[in-house]
């Protein structure tokens, strides 16, 4: 079972707890007795002198409800007060309406149990106001600054162990928390705050409610981050709703993949990157993992395990991406480098004839024609013409085996001309022709000697530049007799 | 193994040696061992005969021998076909291994090496296949902070390709510029090969081939900082035996990110020799969440060797342009859609007796659908034409992953594909079944079963039976010390979602 299905069940039991002793001790019927008491003091002397108890004797609520004046009523008063996260103490408050503010205690209980104007006896547990307007909180309760949480809260790690982690469960998130940019803004957030003269290495407001397992449960880089080691373990506060990863809207751009690398300083990339990301996340993309990712933790203890990345093709390399890529691959190798190493690009660029290729469709057999003639790719950046389209045409029967103007032409059946009429073809798409015909067919009409001298040259054929570069290849039709132009 | 050069010995040598050395402190290594195999079976073609007393006029005005074959009579005395062949059964079988070792006792310094063995379970050689033994690289590589140093077999890839050579290279860079420099010299290996130009395995036609290996070097300057990324390169090529050139070439090539979803990506090369601009290309992309975008303009000029007499025969570029759009208008809607339109530059050899169409154009469309977890829906569209072929025709696929390491893709796909200059217009039916599973974190395993059919649109008895059915499968085991023990990229992200019909 995941830590978050028994948190979710240990929530479940610690309300139904919480329900059930609400229904075996019904709250006291303060409005009910207030013709009987004129001083609180009477049934809760702690609350005033300490050492006293804080709750009425059972002997005190029987001598009127003893089953004849009165129906008796189950009670036995509590030897422990209340556990709570809550700062309070009775005794401080009433050292501040009677010492110092010289009050009556009689009435200055309902300054904070009663609301403004009640009738008497018409108390609550707490009246939030009433605290707030004390101590200058000018907010809803879950809008509160982040310094005036520690006015009344205990850090999360402090709290007696009677708050169980059932019903830190059960907790209200602050309204800050559902704000779309909470994620990248709660740092500044936690960050330390002096208040009242007192220096908080993390804010009091996430104290409050939490500890530091909860920011690991997240946090990768949770050793190097001092708000976060500022605040003391406490396991119960993993018991609260577990933060979600998403990934912040500038992963959603498409350039994201080929740029995020570019943008940032060290510093930058401890504090934005290293938050959600080990170098571990890193590699699952980067075949050779660019220097910068040494900066990044290793996964490990004390860490959380931060963003899980998935591999993926980035939205440029889309369709047709394969077929021009080579602009890109040629102009930007850095960046390809990325991700890719040599081997990868010598599985597409050298085939494999055990298998079908990587690059072309399974039927590519079939049309290959079409791409060729056109060369759309070029095909000899992976393919051999010799090694791979001449042996295979070759092999099927359909290669130049003689003299070209013998049964060769034969193959060109759909063009009862091509032997004569070949020549925009070929200069079109003389890769192709030389699939199938060695340099000998071609000699046979268009060598100057030995041949039938058909001049294979087109218009500004640069001779002179040809015959300065290699004349062998002049040679090999011309012998002796080079034209001099 | 067919052969194995001695400076194939000596670097495994060097590599047995640095890698069973006594272990230093973060010594690591990283091997991958993929293993495929794949049968096909097709009917291969005969040339054939008959004497021109025996043909007849036939269906359309054309001859035909007696046995139905329409034929060609470009002789006096014979008329010539092509029948029914043998049936040719491949199988080949091939294991790569990709090794990367480092922590060798200096910081900086690993060893890599890429080879591939070839065998075959038939009595046919497949193509690409030979040799038997394929030493793709093989090099000792040191790095520093600001220089890097690698010797051995290596390849190099920039704008002009992958240039394979047995020789040295040598980089430096300064990282706060982005500024880097690379020079590199060695004997090269023929285009997309793993051996020499003068080896007979490039020319299995018997053409003529250099007597010694060529001579290749170059210089790449590049910066990257900002947003831009730019290279140019020369790079050379020489004939050891005559000293003549057999390539000059210039290089540029730029990536500009200008704004965050916008990148203006081009290239240009110049062929010193022979003086002309060769292939460039200029694009924009314009990337936002839900629409991607690119335009460009394209030129193509084939590159041969001037060693060959390809050059001689003028062969002409085409220039084009081209746009692309995926459009998301929902989650898990992707609509797509492409154009290209190129064009022959004048061939100058037009006649009455012969021209070739100068334009062709590619028209394509599609949809992929992903609105349930687990299944991948994808259609597609295309319609290609050019001067010598084209084809039009759809495609579907059903992708459906019902475990995470499990994922198997149904496919099918009708096509027409005529021929201009033969009588071939084929209709094309095909059906696959791909299915792969990563049995552990080491090991990928697939498996995949194809079958063509071919209707062959002829007139006469030459419209054989060209079906054939395609059978393969792999297994890619990684082993690996020292934190990299991850699978190179997962097929699952090397190949398109649904990579196998007409949309690439």
């Amino acid at each position: 079972m995941t830590r978050s299905r028994l948190g979710m069940l240990a929530a479940l039991l610690g309300t139904g707890a919480l329900l059930a002793a609400a229904v075996a001790v019904e709250p006291f019927p303060h409005e009910d007795h207030s013709k009987l008491f004129v001083r609180c003091q009477t049934c809760h002397p702690g609350a005033a002198q300490p050492g006293q108890s804080f709750w009425p004797a059972a002997a005190d609520c029987a001598s009127c409800h003893d089953g004849t004046i009165e129906k008796e009523v189950p009670w036995t008063p509590r030897t422990e007060p209340l556990p709570s996260n809550l700062r309070f103490t009775h005794e401080a408050h009433a050292r501040v309406f009677t010492q110092e503010q010289r009050r009556d205690t009689t009435l200055t209980c309902t300054e904070c149990h009663s609301a403004p104007g009640a009738k008497w006896m018409s108390v609550q547990r707490e009246v939030m106001d009433n605290c707030f307007a004390c101590h200058e909180v000018r907010t809803a309760h879950f809008d509160a600054q982040p310094g005036k949480c520690a006015t009344c809260h205990v850090p999360f790690s402090e709290m007696p162990s009677g708050v169980t982690a059932a019903r830190v469960a059960t907790w209200k998130a602050p309204t800050s928390h559902e704000s779309a940019d909470f994620q990248a803004e709660h740092g500044d957030l936690a960050a330390p705050v002096v208040v009242n003269g007192t220096s908080y290495q993390v804010s009091p407001a996430c104290a409050t409610c939490h500890a530091r397992e909860y920011c690991v449960t997240c946090h990768v880089n949770a050793p190097e981050v001092p708000e976060i080691q500022a605040l003391r373990p406490d396991p119960r506060s993993l018991a609260m709703k577990e933060g979600k990863i998403e990934a912040p809207a500038s992963h959603e751009e498409p350039a994201f993949l080929t740029t995020h690398g570019r943008k940032l300083s060290r510093k930058q990339l401890m504090l934005k990157c290293g938050t959600c990301h080990t170098a571990t996340s890193c590699e699952a993309c980067h075949q050779v993992p660019p220097q910068q990712v040494r900066l990044l933790a290793v996964a490990g203890p004390g860490r959380g395990t931060g963003a899980t990345v998935t591999r993926a093709r980035p939205s440029t390399h889309g369709k047709n991406f394969t077929d021009g890529h080579a602009a890109l691959a040629s102009g930007s190798p850095q960046t390809c480098a990325g991700c890719h190493v040599q081997e990868q690009c010598l599985q597409c660029h050298r085939p494999n004839a055990g298998g079908q290729g990587t690059f072309h469709p399974a039927d590519y057999i079939s049309r290959h024609p079409v791409a060729a003639y056109s060369r759309e790719t070029s095909c000899a950046d992976c393919h051999n013409p010799g090694q791979f389209c001449q042996t295979c045409h070759a092999q099927n029967g359909i290669v130049a085996r003689g003299t070209f103007i013998g049964g060769q032409a034969t193959y060109h059946d759909g063009n009862p001309t091509f032997a004569v009429g070949h020549g925009p073809a070929a200069r079109q798409g003389l890769e192709t022709c030389v699939s199938c015909h060695t340099e000998k067919d071609c000699m046979v009409c268009h060598a100057s000697f030995g041949g039938r001298r058909f001049s294979p040259h087109g218009p500004n054929f640069p001779a002179e530049k040809l015959r300065k570069a290699n004349p062998q290849m002049c040679l090999a039709c011309h012998r002796l007799g080079i034209p001099s132009n | 193994m067919t052969r194995c050069p001695g400076l194939v010995r000596v670097g495994l040598a060097a590599l047995a040696i640095t890698t069973s050395a006594a272990p230093v402190a973060a010594q690591g290594f990283r091997a991958s061992f993929d293993l495929r195999g794949q049968s096909v079976a097709t009917r291969g073609w005969l040339l054939d005969s008959v004497p021109r007393s025996d043909v007849q006029p036939g269906v359309g005005g054309g001859l035909y021998s007696s046995t139905g074959y329409a034929v060609t009579c470009s002789t006096a005395t014979f008329c010539y076909y092509y029948a029914p062949g043998p049936r040719l059964q491949y199988a080949p079988v091939v294991l790569t291994t990709d090794v990367t070792a480092w922590g060798l006792g200096t910081s900086g310094l690993s060893a890599h090496l890429n080879i591939r063995m070839n065998a075959s379970a038939a009595d046919e050689p497949f193509a690409g296949t030979t040799p038997a033994f394929q030493f793709w690289e093989g090099y000792l590589s040191y790095q520093h902070a600001w220089f890097g140093v690698l010797a051995g077999r290596q390849v190099f890839t920039s704008r002009l390709g992958f240039a394979g050579f047995d020789g040295g290279r040598a980089t430096v860079r300064h990282r706060t510029l982005g500024l880097e420099a690379t020079g590199y010299v060695g004997l090269g290996l023929a285009r997309a090969s793993s051996v020499g130009i003068n080896d007979p395995a490039t020319a299995p036609l018997g053409d003529y081939i250099p007597g010694e290996r060529n001579l290749i070097g170059g210089i790449e300057v590049g910066i990257a900082r900002g947003p831009v990324e730019a290279r140019a390169q020369w790079q050379r090529q020489v004939d050891r035996t005559t000293d003549y050139l057999m390539s000059d070439f210039l290089s540029g090539n730029a990536v500009i990110r200008p704004l965050e979803r916008v990148a203006v990506a081009g290239g240009l090369d110049y062929d010193l020799a022979q003086g002309w601009v060769g292939s460039a290309e200029a694009e924009i992309r314009y990337m936002a969440p839900r629409v991607y975008v690119t335009a460009g303009f394209k030129r193509y000029m084939p590159h041969f060797d001037l060693w060959t007499i390809w050059p001689a025969f003028s062969p002409v570029p085409w220039n084009g342009v081209q746009g692309s759009v995926v459009v998301s208008p929902l989650r898990w809607l992707k609509l797509r859609g492409r154009i290209e339109w190129h064009e022959f530059e004048g061939t100058g050899a037009e006649t009455a007796l012969g021209s070739a169409a100068p334009t062709g154009s590619l028209w394509a469309a599609g949809a992929t659908i992903t609105a349930f977890p687990r299944w991948t829906f994808d259609a597609g569209w295309m319609y290609d034409k050019n001067f010598g072929a084209a084809a039009a025709g759809g495609d579907v696929s059903i992708g459906w992953t019902p475990r995470d390491p499990l994922v198997l893709r149904l496919y099918g796909a009708y096509s027409q594909r005529p021929l201009v200059y033969r009588y071939n217009d084929s209709y094309v039916t095909w059906a696959g079944l791909d299915v792969s599973l990563r049995a552990t974190q080491q090991v990928l395993v697939g498996a995949s079963v194809v079958y063509i059919n071919e209707d062959r649109n002829r007139p006469d008895a030459a419209a054989f039976d060209w079906n054939q059915a395609r059978v393969s499968a792999f297994v890619t085991y990684v082993l690996s010390a020292g934190g990299a023990d991850r699978l190179s990229v997962p097929d699952a992200v090397k190949r398109m979602p649904s990579a196998v019909g007409y949309q690439r």
